[in-house]
C-alpha cells in the first residue's frame, strides 16, 4: 500500500510539472507581472508549487520559446524589477491547453466518480 | 543578525545555484539568479529584523540549489509554435509557387487546346452513369449509345456521325468480365476503358479517321 501512496505522489509530480507553465501563462493572462510577485501568487494556490525557486528557471524556459517576453522596470519602492509579458503565442498555447484540460478533467472526474 | 551574515547566506546559496547552472545558457542563469535575488531582496526589506532561522525558511521555500537546477534542465512542456515572420514567410512561398503553378498549367493547356478542339471538340465528355441512363453520350461530333443485355453485360456500341475511326481490334483485346462500363474521353483525344471499379481495360485507344457502328458485348 505504501508503494502505491508512493507512486500517487510521484504521479501529481509530474502531473504539477505538466501544467505549471499553463498557470504562468494563465496568471499573466490579465496583464504583465513581476517575477516574485507570479512566484508569491503560485505559491498559494494549494499543492501547486513546492519549490517557488523553482518557477524562475520556468520563466526564462518561457521567455526562450516565446511563450513570453520579459522587461526590467523601476520599483518606486526599490531596485529594478523584471516583468513578464504573455505573447500571442503563449496566450494561443494557453487557449489550446484550457480547452484540453477541460475535456480532460470532465473525462477524469466521470470515471472516478463512477468508480465510486 | 548582521547585514553581512545575511549577504554571507545569500551569497553562498546564489553562488551554489551558479554553479550548478553550469550547462545553461548564461543568459537563462543569469535570468534564474537575478529573479532569486530579487526574491530574497524582496523577503528582506518587507523584513528588515529577519533572524537567520527566517532566512534559511525563505530559502526553503525557494528550494535547494539542486531542485531549482534540475528545474532549469527540465524541457518545456508548451509547444513551441511558428512566430508570425516565419507563418508570413511560409505564406509568401506558397502564393508565389502556387502562381507560378497556375502559369505553368495555363500555358500547358493553351498549347493543347487548340488541336484537341480542332479534332474532337472541347471539352471532352465522360460516359458516366448519367449518360448510361440516357444512353447516349456525345463526344464532338460522334454519340456512343448503350443498352444491357442483363445484369451482369452490356453492349457498348459506338456509332458513327462524323469523325476519326476506332480499330476494332483493339476492343478484341478486352477481358471477357462483364464489367466494361465506363468510357473514359480523355484530354488528349484518346479513349480508355475501366471497368466498375475503375480497373483500366484499354487505355490509349487512338481514333483515326472515320467511326464506325460496332456492337461489343461484355
Amino acid at each position: 500500500m505504501w508503494r502505491m501512496e508512493d507512486q500517487g505522489g510521484s504521479e501529481i509530480a509530474q502531473f504539477r510539472r505538466g501544467v505549471i507553465e499553463y498557470c504562468v501563462l494563465a496568471l499573466l493572462r490579465d496583464g504583465p507581472k513581476y517575477a516574485v510577485e507570479i512566484v508569491r501568487q503560485l505559491g498559494q494556490a494549494d499543492g501547486l508549487v513546492q519549490s517557488e525557486g523553482t518557477v524562475y528557471p520556468l520563466l526564462a524556459r518561457l521567455r526562450r520559446t516565446g511563450h513570453v517576453t520579459s522587461y526590467t522596470q523601476e520599483s518606486p519602492t526599490g531596485p529594478t524589477r523584471r516583468y513578464y509579458r504573455i505573447t500571442a503565442q503563449g496566450a494561443q498555447s494557453l487557449h489550446d491547453f484550457t480547452l484540453r484540460w477541460k475535456r480532460f478533467t470532465v473525462a477524469v472526474d466521470t470515471v472516478l466518480e463512477g468508480a465510486q | 543578525m548582521s547585514d553581512d551574515a545575511r549577504d554571507e547566506i545569500v551569497t553562498d546559496y546564489l553562488s551554489e545555484v551558479t554553479r550548478l547552472l553550469g550547462d545553461e545558457s548564461d543568459s537563462d542563469a543569469s535570468e534564474i539568479v537575478e529573479g532569486l535575488r530579487s526574491h530574497i531582496d524582496d523577503a528582506l526589506r518587507e523584513r528588515p529584523d529577519m533572524s537567520v532561522s527566517e532566512l534559511l525558511g525563505v530559502l526553503r521555500s525557494l528550494g535547494s540549489p539542486a531542485a531549482i537546477a534540475e528545474s532549469a534542465r527540465t524541457p518545456s512542456r508548451a509547444p513551441r509554435t511558428r512566430s508570425n515572420s516565419r507563418l508570413l514567410v511560409a505564406a509568401i512561398v506558397i502564393g508565389v509557387a502556387a502562381l507560378v503553378a497556375s502559369g505553368v498549367a495555363t500555358a500547358v493547356a493553351v498549347s493543347n487546346a487548340p488541336a484537341v478542339k480542332h479534332h474532337h471538340g472541347w471539352p471532352p465528355q465522360v460516359w458516366d452513369l448519367k449518360g448510361r441512363a440516357t444512353n447516349d453520350v456525345r463526344y464532338g461530333s460522334a454519340s456512343f449509345s448503350s443498352s444491357a443485355v442483363s445484369a451482369t453485360k452490356w453492349q457498348l456500341e459506338l456509332r458513327l456521325v462524323a469523325g476519326p475511326y476506332v480499330h476494332w481490334e483493339d476492343f478484341d483485346a478486352l477481358p471477357k468480365e462483364p464489367a466494361l462500363e465506363i468510357v473514359w474521353l480523355n484530354n488528349d483525344g484518346t479513349i480508355e476503358l475501366t471497368n466498375a471499379r475503375g480497373m483500366p481495360i484499354l487505355r490509349d485507344v487512338q481514333p483515326s479517321k472515320r467511326w464506325v457502328t460496332k456492337t461489343v458485348r461484355g
